[in-house]
């Protein structure tokens, strides 16, 4: 792609971080953070499946972000190109913490304890065994998820998780549309294996 | 190892033709066009799988949006202070109010301290770091520590083992002195305006009374005079 894309929404933005002196979370560039924290990582948390490696994944996501933004070029959205470092870095994690031979502290516990705590306003509207029942459902999907493959994974995050649409996650994952079908294709078949005995166990068939 | 399993023999798969389009017209803001539909109303196979994805995209599209944790702005913004990471080590401490020593005893503690760190690793915040100060302190007659600071704390480097730890405990390296250095502060952290530490060293190594480097370390870490009790002094 030769010509950079002028209808990025994040132009602005990004030549505003790209102009200014930026020695740590501020100004423009804290306005980016805000702007893609919660996407950055809950896209970490999806691929990697621990809240301690979706923070060390989203922090180098944005250490990355913040020391290569002078070269962004605008060859690919600017959302596309924060994914795809997203996805490149819990997937590398998720690599080296398979291959420790030592466990976080962290890992102790399971990983959907780790995210957001109960909101006592659900106990209002739902029995505690009801919403025990949906964490529990909540906790054997990601496992099904984290099951998957990285190519898989990432796939299903964008398109399910993120609402991104096929020309986006073509930009993120830099491969072509076609490609894009065929893994999507591949992804059911492995989340319909996956996730088909989950449902089923929880009465959602 | 997981073994993905074999798809069941009752599950039916869709048509390999209408396959791209059963997928595309699932997810956000898609739309299931009218040659599908009339496809889907005379295919069993493919109704029964368009039917099983679009119930599994729902439960992906379900899973709860997590808040981010706090920490990660912490950690990044000590990620982002330029300059090596003895400076921003250096720069961390310095924001500390309750450590005040010399400069080239400081510098020992940063040497000491930055060893510790992975090059663009992050480093906890001001709180946090007095306590891996404190540690630090209590492994100067033992081996050096090795803990990996992660954006969420402190990460044991221990094997894994067969019952999960009951705390955190860190294994050191670099042996300073033979027997374990027990301090007790002996006043509260917060307390006093100043907020300085104070430590009586109430048990030195097993070979005798401590150096005087590990002394001066104390001392410069703690703006106090330090002296070696001796065993079971106080």
């Amino acid at each position: 792609m030769s010509q950079p894309l002028t209808d990025d929404p994040d132009l602005a933005l990004v030549r505003a971080c790209q102009a200014q002196e930026s020695v740590c979370l501020e100004g423009a560039f804290r306005e980016l953070y805000e702007a893609y924290k919660d996407r950055v990582y809950n896209t970490c948390y999806r691929i990697t499946g621990s809240a301690t490696d979706a923070m060390d994944a989203a922090q180098e996501t944005f250490a990355t972000a913040f020391r290569r933004i002078d070269g962004f070029r605008f060859e690919s959205r600017f959302s596309s190109w924060i994914y795809r470092v997203a996805v490149n870095a819990s997937i590398d994690l998720r690599r080296r913490s398979a291959s420790r031979p030592w466990v976080s502290l962290d890992r102790l516990r399971s990983p959907l304890n780790e995210g957001t705590p109960m909101d006592p306003e659900d106990e209002r509207v739902e029995s505690p065994g009801g919403a025990a029942s949906r964490r529990e459902l909540e906790g054997d999907i990601q496992e099904a998820i984290t099951r998957l493959s990285p190519k898989m994974k990432a796939i299903t995050v964008l398109r399910y998780m993120e609402g991104l649409s096929y020309e986006e996650i073509s930009e993120s994952l830099e491969i072509s549309l076609g490609t894009v079908k065929s893994r999507l294709s591949r992804a059911h078949g492995a989340l319909d294996r996956e996730l088909t005995p989950v449902l089923d166990r929880h009465l959602l068939n | 190892m997981h073994t993905t399993p074999k798809t069941p023999s009752h599950l039916s798969e869709p048509c390999s033709e209408w396959l791209d389009a059963c997928i595309a017209s699932l997810g956000m803001g898609s739309v299931e066009e009218g040659s599908l539909t009339e496809h889907l109303g005379s295919c069993p196979a493919c109704a029964a799988a368009h039917g099983r994805y679009r119930n599994q995209v729902a439960q992906l599209a379900g899973l709860p949006r997590l808040s981010v944790p706090y920490q990660l702005e912490e950690s990044l913004g000590f990620a982002l202070t330029p300059g090596g990471r003895q400076d921003r080590v250096l720069a961390a401490l310095t924001a500390s109010p309750r450590l005040e020593a010399p400069d080239a005893l400081r510098h020992q503690l940063v040497e000491t301290l930055a060893g510790d760190f992975a090059d663009e690793e992050a480093l906890p915040a001001p709180a946090a770091l007095d306590g891996l100060v404190e540690q630090s302190l209590r492994d100067l007659a033992a081996e050096r520590s090795t803990v990996r600071v992660t954006g969420s704390g402190l990460q044991s480097t221990r094997p894994t083992q067969a019952a999960p730890p009951t705390g955190r405990q860190l294994r050191s390296i670099t042996a300073v002195a033979a027997a374990a250095l027990l301090i007790i502060a002996t006043n509260q952290w917060m307390s006093a305006p100043e907020a300085s530490y104070s430590f009586t060293v109430v048990r030195g190594n097993d070979a005798g009374p401590l150096q005087p480097h590990q002394l001066a370390m104390l001392a410069a870490v703690t703006g106090r005079q330090c002296s070696s009790l001796g065993e079971g002094a106080q």
